[in-house]
């Protein structure tokens, strides 16, 4: 188990932090990638001759996916031993 | 052109590659070295079947014609993956609890093992399914003409339906996996899913840097309708293609197969939450350049769809346009494989399972077997999907229409939405609220968008489409009640899942479920809380333990049969011979059994060996229950707020007597004052006489003197009265006690009143005291307290004969002296007060005495181990009684 995960159990309060960003997370990806939010950058202008909108969305996407890492790593699942597996092989 | 035979011989050696992947990974599987397959990364990949050829070739079409919408398909998925923590995770824990094997049987199971349910599921899956697999012919046979050139269509369809089938029997219904899970497949689907990205990044970096020669001059002068699709992108249909998708990554069967069923690891899901959308980003990152590509340098009227194929080919890249076909064989062909494995799965499970089990005798006369019946019927669902799907193929001619059918089948499968997850986070689901909602959803699904995609030929006719069935307006396929004009696929959605969801609600809300349907929800909604593994069963009659055994050798075989045999009757602790048939041995062969043939199906025939199943409801509290858990919760906060509530009161309690010691602290304090205040004046007022300038005859002054004199001694007694009381009180003055005779105390104590009671006219009269006895006291104290109760009955006795009679009597270790005066004494109310500080009986007069010497007379019987009361006799008359402990040795 890595570091941040330790040190997440180690406060009591830090699991469920970081569980209500793993809920929120989503929303916060909903709000931004959906009318009327997104239609504010849906700007007509271009970097380094990208329409913006697509960058805008890539990059929303992008940033998901980094926090989705980010938390993936914290977030400690702990699963129950699978009762099914109990099978000699 | 490449050569035909080159690409078929490409093709098979892709295919012969994917054989042998899958074959190697089987056998390691077997062996039990599986390790690396259990990886997160090889998890992740096998997700990716969600990129079906829909993807890699109708992405760019969809982008070409409607700009960026295309991207909503892939940010459903990322949303619902980056919350996986609240539902995916949910899903797959239930999965393995359960030992789900479908979709079908996630909700029957959860329904209280309802096979009805499990028919409608596999109904829909089965209906959805078939166009999306034609679909995938489609794209195959048609990027294969593209490269070959003009081949019979349906010929190469055939070839590569049959070749499919060939695979997913081959790989998919080896054997009945306990847990549904083909690790051949898997492999290879993995190794698909990366041919697929590369093949798409490499034609995309080709068209970009190759062709255009950047970004910049891709974008160059191409006018934002191209981007915006025509229109406004965030429109409603953004948002509810979005939903749609994020739908479909849950309730599309092959997408349930690989998240929930083929999952080797719970942890998995952790890093497939990023992971996987990353995968869609790098499908999605070159899908608007090639798109834009396509439309700028290939000749007008080139058919979007095949951008992906038709750029490298025109460039003459033959290396990437093969490439790319591979891209687009792996897409098709691993959607497809795992789509039919996972609707033969329900097929043989809830269709054909209970009709054989309908059709079987009950019991152990059962002739044929179980496990090969099963396997045949998945064998059989998988050639019947694929034939339907080429079916299908044929009858629609490779129409375009065809394009449209994934986002239809995503309106489909959402049928499952409500009835998934209400019955994951809501108890309150009933079998009857998901059968009518799941139902009205498919109906109005096939009603609005399934049968009006074939286009006014078949079913519905072209009439019926415009103007309504029998020409009735309202009742338009594609403007119920007159709500069209919009998108038709926003309004099937809407309508469809609206009144599912709607119906779903109400349904349940007014039916009861039955005790199994409400053992599941409590066992499916609290997944997390449960004991993992107990999951409890019920079964009244009895089972023998050969009708079991015979049962699991039909479904898994004889030797995995024995083998869990052996194993539960050893954890049973029997060396040897079947296990006892107990209600948890009962529940796990159910799991295991379910494992292959689903929960409904394993439960009817369990239950049909095992007896009639009856979860009465008192059983039902016991189970791990949130209701039996509120009480024990609810329980224990009431002890506490009890406890609590106790303690407030001793403190209110307390509270209340330190306020009363508090007001008789401050009475005590004024009438200290209001005593010491009446001697004080007089003397001051007599001193001021004596110092002043009036003459003062000598008697006067003599008097005066006395006086002041007669009330100094007054004070002086006070304080000595007031301090002794406060010592004795305190428990500061220690007595000296010793046995003593009471006689001559008594005799001391009458010595010292007898002048004043000849004064007063009082007779004393003595009864005799008991003989030879002695008290523990202090002799100047008990004195002392005797002349306080005789000088009072003497003082304020008014009757014409005053009679005061001293009485002593032994009883129980003590030595009661009564002190009876004929003046009636205290009434019950002055009996109450007789013994506060400062408190003068009615018979008293003012200025006789403070009021302290009852008071301090207790104290002293107090601290003397003795008492002072005022006991009453029967004709209400009221007398002292003072109690002193008897010496032991001659008690």
């Amino acid at each position: 188990m890595n570091r941040q995960a330790d040190e997440a159990r180690a406060r009591p309060s830090g699991q469920r932090k970081i569980r209500d960003q793993a809920l929120i997370l989503p929303l916060v990806g909903f709000a931004l990638l959906m009318p009327p939010f997104a239609r504010v950058f849906d700007l007509d202008l271009k970097i380094a001759g990208v329409p913006f909108t697509l960058i805008y969305l890539f990059t929303v996407w992008a940033v998901l996916i980094l926090c989705g890492w980010r938390l993936s790593r914290r977030l400690d699942p702990a699963p129950a031993p699978d009762p099914n597996d109990e099978r000699p092989a | 052109m490449l050569s035909a035979d080159l690409l078929l011989l490409v093709c098979l050696g892709y295919v012969a590659l994917l054989f042998l992947i899958a074959f190697f990974v089987d056998r390691r599987a077997r062996q039990g070295r599986l390790s690396w397959m259990s990886s997160p990364v090889i998890f992740t990949l096998s997700i990716s079947i969600y990129c079906t050829s829909w993807t890699f070739y109708g992405a760019v079409g969809s982008a070409a014609r409607n700009g960026l919408e295309f991207i909503t398909i892939y940010l459903g998925p990322t949303l619902v993956f980056i919350g996986w923590w609240w539902l995916l995770r949910k899903l797959v824990r239930i999965g393995r609890a359960h030992r789900i094997t479908s979709i079908a049987d996630l909700i029957s199971s959860r329904y209280g093992k309802s096979s009805g349910l499990a028919v409608l599921v596999t109904l829909i899956a089965v209906i959805a399914t078939t166009p999306y697999i034609a679909l995938q012919l489609q794209s195959v046979t048609r990027s294969y003409e593209i490269i070959v050139g003009g081949v019979n269509s349906a010929f190469t369809a055939f070839w590569v339906a049959a070749g499919m089938a060939l695979f997913t029997i081959l790989f998919g219904t080896r054997n009945l996996d306990a847990n549904e899970r083909h690790h051949g497949v898997v492999a290879a689907i993995a190794v698909e899913a990366v041919v697929k990205l590369v093949a798409l990044l490499a034609v995309g970096i080709f068209v970009v840097w190759g062709i255009a020669g950047g970004l910049g001059p891709i974008f160059a002068d191409v006018p934002v309708e191209v981007i915006h699709g025509g229109g406004d992108v965030f429109s409603p249909r953004w948002v509810a293609l979005t939903f749609l998708s994020a739908t479909a990554i849950i309730c599309l069967p092959r997408q349930f197969q690989v998240t929930v069923v083929e999952n080797v690891d719970e942890r998995n899901l952790a890093t497939a939450s990023w992971l996987f959308p990353l995968y869609l980003f790098g499908m999605c990152l070159f899908i608007m350049p090639i798109a834009i590509a396509g439309l700028k340098f290939l000749p007008a009227g080139s058919n979007p769809d095949l951008f992906v194929l038709t750029l490298p080919l025109a460039e003459d890249r033959h290396d990437l346009a093969l490439l790319a076909f591979l891209g687009g064989f792996s897409s098709a062909t691993s959607m497809v494989i795992v789509a039919s494995i996972a609707v033969s799965t329900m097929v043989s499970n809830h269709v054909v399972m209970p009709v054989a089990l309908y059709f079987l005798p009950a019991g152990r006369e059962v002739s044929g077997d179980v496990r090969s019946l099963l396997l045949t019927s998945r064998r059989v669902s998988i050639v019947a999907i694929l034939g339907l799907g080429l079916l299908y193929f044929q009858l629609s001619g490779g129409s375009d229409a065809l394009a449209a059918i994934g986002l239809i089948a995503f309106v489909g499968v959402a049928q499952f939405l409500p009835s998934l997850i209400g019955g994951i986070f809501w108890r309150g689901a009933t079998r009857l609220g998901a059968l009518t909602g799941l139902t009205a959803g498919f109906a109005l699904w096939g009603y609005t968008l399934f049968l009006p995609s074939f286009g006014g030929d078949f079913p519905l006719s072209a009439d019926v489409l415009a103007n309504g069935p029998w020409g009735v307006e309202a009742l338009r396929p594609q403007g119920l009640l007159g709500l069209g004009g919009g998108d038709p696929l926003i309004h099937a959605l809407v309508w469809s899942l609206g009144v599912n969801t709607l119906l779903f609600l109400a349904v349940s809300g007014i039916t009861e479920a039955r005790p199994l349907e409400r053992l599941q929800a409590a066992l499916f909604v609290d997944v997390f809380r449960s004991a993992p593994g107990g999951t409890p069963r019920f079964v009244e009659g009895a089972a023998t333990a050969e009708d079991l055994f015979v049962l699991a050798q039909r479904i898994l075989g004889s030797d995995p049969a024995r083998a869990l045999f052996d194993e539960i009757a050893s954890s049973q602790g029997r060396q040897a011979g079947l296990p006892d048939p107990t209600d948890s041995m009962i529940a796990r062969l159910e799991r295991e059994l379910a494992g292959s043939v689903g929960a409904a199906s394993a439960h009817a025939m369990v239950s049909r060996i095992a007896g009639y199943e009856t979860v009465g409801m008192t059983e039902l509290i016991d189970i791990a229950d949130e209701t039996q858990r509120l009480i024990e919760t609810t329980r224990q906060l009431s002890e506490k707020s009890a406890e609590l509530e106790a303690a407030a009161r001793q403190l209110r309690d307390a509270n209340a007597r330190l306020r009363l010691l508090d007001t008789q602290k401050d009475d005590f304090l004024s009438q200290v004052s209001h005593e010491l205040r009446t001697p004080m004046t007089s003397i001051r007022s007599f001193s001021e006489i004596l110092m002043g300038d009036e003459p003062v005859s000598g008697d006067e002054r003599k008097r005066f003197l006395g006086i002041i004199h007669d009330e100094s001694l007054r004070l002086t007694r006070l304080l000595d009265e007031i301090l002794d009381l406060s010592h004795l009180e305190a428990g500061t003055a220690s007595l000296k006690l010793g046995p003593l005779d009471p006689e001559r105390v008594i005799d001391a104590a009458l010595g010292t009143v007898s002048s004043l009671a000849r004064e007063q006219g009082v007779e004393i009269r003595r009864a005799p005291m008991p003989a030879g006895i002695q008290v523990v006291a202090n002799e100047d104290r008990l004195r002392q307290v005797l002349i306080n109760l005789l000088s009072n009955a003497v003082k304020y006795n008014s009757t014409a004969r005053p009679v005061v009679e001293v009485r002593p009597t032994t009883r129980s270790g003590f030595l009661d002296i009564d002190v009876i005066d004929n003046g009636g004494g205290v009434t019950r109310e002055e009996a109450a007060t007789v013994f506060d500080k400062f408190a003068r009986g009615s018979r008293s007069g003012r200025g006789r005495g403070a009021g302290l010497g009852l008071p301090i007379s207790r104290a002293i019987m107090h601290s003397m181990g003795g008492d002072l009361t005022v006991e009453f006799a029967g004709n209400e008359t009221s007398f002292f009684r003072l109690r002193a402990g008897l010496a032991p040795n001659l008690g």
